[in-house]
């Protein structure tokens, strides 16, 4: 045989064993780990986990739930919120915001909040975000991995395929490594190790949940107890932050000059003609499925974004229905959460600056429910 | 040859632009001065300065910090205020490894045992050739320089060989080396939370995951290097089955070994050969105080070195007495007899490696007999699917390593009838992929 030849040969047997490998580890992933059930949704971290935790206690009272980043996780104060709404009815709300959250995995978390949980919930405030790629560091953890299934990886691929703001290397990228824990979740890859570290994690964790304080609403950190923190050196984290933000604030001024313009051209319709259809769809459908569960949704423009998350989701936003949405993202409307007084860091609120969001979350908030009420809006 | 240095380049880049330019740069270095002993007269002098200049640059990366924070801290001790600034430098990626070939290659030109390379393209090829670039193997220029001239054709079987060594290698790092190193990380990261007997437990454990990550990276190696149609050093031949420390170091990282063995047991011996044994056991001495430094910048790799140069010394001396006591026993005794010693040895040394201070050391061995504490020894953390598939790999790592007729296992895959080969790749490669540590750590021999 030719050298060619038997390099083809090879080549295909390669092959060959490839898709012999994925169907075989697809298997034992489906008969052995599917079936035992052995991991909670909310396992991939203890951020999440805790969260879940929490807010499976609280389910009961909960009424508003806040989904998104760590944005939101750190700027959404349910304590000023409920007691800025406490006059329109009795808000008892939740902070689900978590670190490096987006779309699609935010997808995922919508569904077990929200479309798989039986609940007590009337509100749901889901921030938008544009759609993540995997980035180098993160590939192979298994935060990339964790949450994917058919569904979400279809979805994936159509809305990248789809958008029209993203750069065809940034699409091919997202593709292949989106691909690529799409493929690591289906075979299983890691899956003893994953199981045995949450194990270990959880029987760290043991009764210390009982301590979790009762008003904790799951806004930022839950500071203290090592195994119970909810970010890991949360105060150190803001102290560098504080640092490097008071030693140079070109970066946060930057997205407040970004803000601005970005408002000031979707004002002019400039660029909310590329709104991205399959993303679009999905987040109506998504509304329709939570208005049939009595859940009135309401998506977040939260501040402090990058050029990206404008491009894409502002024609989004402003594609959405009026009554739900909230837009806490344009610097000339609220400058002051773009200063240096209200931030932790570059991309996050202080404490000072989560009372003022979720103030002016309230209010916007408010006047929805005013519009409710007076029947100009009938869902 | 253009391709393999490119390909080469990206590899090293990954680690950083600068780390490659320094690279680059000793490997320019090393060509010229190549070149210069050979045409030189008295070879000795442009040797002197070459190998100056490579323990120079290995010094600046891995020992100033190490050598002047502890002159600053012995000038403190005598009330002299001498500050010598650290230095805040990335270490190019395989450094220690590339320095080792550097001295060996104008060495060998002095002593006419290599003529020096003309070609720049196959020199620095050699030089950064990537499946050895992060752990070696430490190759001599003579046995690898002479296969870049080689024509490479596509030969099926090298290439299902290489493909085999790779599997078989990720399954050691992956497997067995990374889950060890849950149990091992927890004790030595934590080890005033435990006493007594865990602390060999973490020891034994560790001298199973360091050979199970060291000799994993190889076979990847060796697998790569194959598929490209080079042969490279075998690094590891059954150590656990050493019958001495001295066959120990023959069988364990045996680049590195032969190498010290050529270029400074050799020279110390032969300068020393007026003391008789003595002579022998200065020049062993040296050798590993050299090995241990080589290792890591602390103290504890130089007082494993030592460690390690006492115990071939106390071999070298008490050879004819030991014999005499093995005549004794059968055959089969004498040798099982000095495996187990041997393995003690071994473990207690790895154990000692470890470590990360001198303090945890004698907290380690002040302390490995202290019961006080016995329900605490296995409530580490480490789940106990962990302990078991991590003491299973242990085991398969003992019965290929004790096991004298142990076929060549690649051979035997090879020859499985066409269908059990397959099924066999395929079950191995599912079970690399759910019992892998796949989010892990890297490899440990690359920091030294």
């Amino acid at each position: 045989m030719r050298n060619s030849d038997l390099m083809k040969q090879l080549l295909l047997k390669l092959l060959l064993l490839s898709i012999l490998v994925i169907i075989s580890a697809s298997a034992v992933k489906y008969i052995f780990y599917q079936q035992k059930e052995d991991l909670p949704w909310a396992f991939v971290s203890n951020q999440i986990y805790l969260k879940s935790k929490i807010y499976e206690k609280k389910q009961n009272s909960v009424n508003t739930i806040f989904i998104g980043s760590s944005v939101v996780r750190r700027g959404f104060n349910p304590e000023v919120f409920d007691s800025l709404t406490l006059n329109w009815r009795k808000p008892h709300s939740f902070n689900f915001g978590v670190n490096w959250m987006g779309t699609p995995e935010s997808l995922y978390m919508i569904d077990h909040i929200l479309l798989n949980n039986s609940s007590n919930l009337d509100y749901a405030f889901i921030e938008l975000s544009k759609l993540k790629y995997v980035d180098y560091a993160n590939l192979h953890t298994t935060r990339a991995t964790y949450w994917y299934n058919s569904e979400y990886m279809i979805f994936t691929v159509q809305a990248f395929l789809e958008s029209q703001t993203t750069k065809w290397f940034v699409k091919i990228a997202a593709l292949l490594t989106h691909a690529v824990s799409y493929l690591e979740n289906a075979i299983g890859l890691d899956h003893w190790h994953i199981v045995t570290d949450f194990e270990t994690r959880k029987s760290r964790l043991g009764d210390t949940l009982d301590f979790v304080p009762a008003n904790y609403l799951g806004f930022d950190a839950l500071a203290g107890n090592p195994e119970l923190d909810t970010e890991v050196n949360a105060e150190e984290n803001v102290q560098i932050g504080i640092k490097k933000l008071l030693n140079d604030s070109s970066g946060l001024h930057k997205r407040k000059l970004l803000s601005a313009a970005a408002f000031a051209d979707a004002e002019r319709n400039i660029g909310l003609d590329k709104v991205n259809q399959v993303y679009l769809e999905k987040l109506i459908s998504l509304k329709k499925e939570l208005l049939d569960r009595g859940i009135y949704p309401i998506f977040v423009l939260a501040p402090r974004a990058d050029k990206r998350q404008y491009e894409e989701v502002l024609p989004l936003f402003y594609a959405l229905p009026t009554q739900n949405r909230i837009n806490i993202a344009d610097s000339r409307k609220y400058p002051e959460l773009y200063s240096v007084q209200l931030s932790a860091d570059e991309t996050h609120l202080n404490k000072k600056g989560a009372a003022r969001f979720s103030e002016i979350l309230a209010n916007e908030y408010l006047k929805i429910m005013e519009l409710r009420k007076s029947g100009e809006i009938t869902q | 040859m253009f391709l393999l240095l490119l390909a080469s380049v990206i590899f090293y880049s990954f680690s950083g632009w600068q780390g490659l330019l320094i690279l680059v740069a000793i490997t320019g270095f090393n060509f010229y001065s190549g070149i210069l002993i050979d045409k030189a007269t008295n070879k000795n002098l442009p040797l002197t300065f070459a190998v100056v200049v490579n323990v120079l640059v290995l010094f600046i990366f891995k020992f100033y910090n190490f050598f002047f924070s502890e002159v600053n801290s012995l000038f403190s001790l005598l009330d002299i205020t001498v500050n010598f600034p650290m230095l805040n430098l990335i270490m190019p990626v395989g450094i220690s490894y590339f320095i080792l070939q550097a001295i060996g290659y104008n060495v060998d030109i002095q002593r006419e045992m290599q003529s020096p390379e003309k070609n720049f393209l196959v020199f620095a090829n050699y030089f950064l050739f990537f499946p050895k670039a992060l752990q070696g193997p430490v190759d001599r220029p003579r046995l690898l320089m002479p296969q870049f001239y080689e024509k490479k054709e596509f030969d099926y079987a090298r290439i299902t060989t290489g493909l085999r060594l790779i599997a078989w290698g990720l399954f050691k790092k992956l497997v067995i080396a990374d889950r060890l190193g849950f149990f091992v990380t927890e004790i030595y990261g934590n080890l005033h939370e435990y006493s007594g007997p865990i602390f060999l437990l973490a020891g034994f454990f560790y001298t199973f995951q360091l050979y199970a990550d060291f000799s994993g990276y190889m076979d990847m190696a060796l697998g790569v290097a194959t598929i490209l149609g080079f042969s490279m050093f075998r690094n590891f031949n059954k150590p656990f089955a050493a019958t001495s420390v001295t066959d120990f170091w023959k069988r364990w990282h045996i680049s590195l070994s032969t190498w010290l063995y050529e270029y400074v047991f050799n020279p110390v011996s032969l300068y020393k050969r007026n003391w008789g044994i003595w002579g022998m056991v200065f020049a062993v001495f040296i050798t590993f105080l050299l090995s241990g430094l080589w290792h890591g910048a602390s103290w504890i790799f130089i007082f494993w070195g030592m460690l390690n140069g006492i115990a071939l010394g106390y071999e070298i001396v008490t050879a004819k007495w030991r014999k005499s006591i093995f005549k004794k026993f059968s055959k089969a005794t004498a040798r099982n007899l000095s495996i187990a010693v041997t393995f003690i040895f071994t473990i207690l040394s790895f154990t000692f490696a470890r470590a990360n201070t001198p303090a945890d050391v004698v907290y380690i061995f002040t302390n490995v007999f202290n019961f006080s504490n016995p329900s605490g020894w296995l409530n580490t953390g480490v789940s106990n699917f962990d302990l078991i598939l991590g003491s299973l790999g242990v085991l398969l790592i003992l019965i290929l390593h004790w096991w004298q007729k142990v076929p060549d296992m690649n051979l035997a895959i090879a020859e499985l009838p066409v269908l059990w080969r397959w099924s066999f790749y395929c079950l191995a490669i599912v079970f690399i992929l759910q019992f892998g540590v796949i989010s892990g750590s890297g490899f440990i021999y690359a920091q030294f």
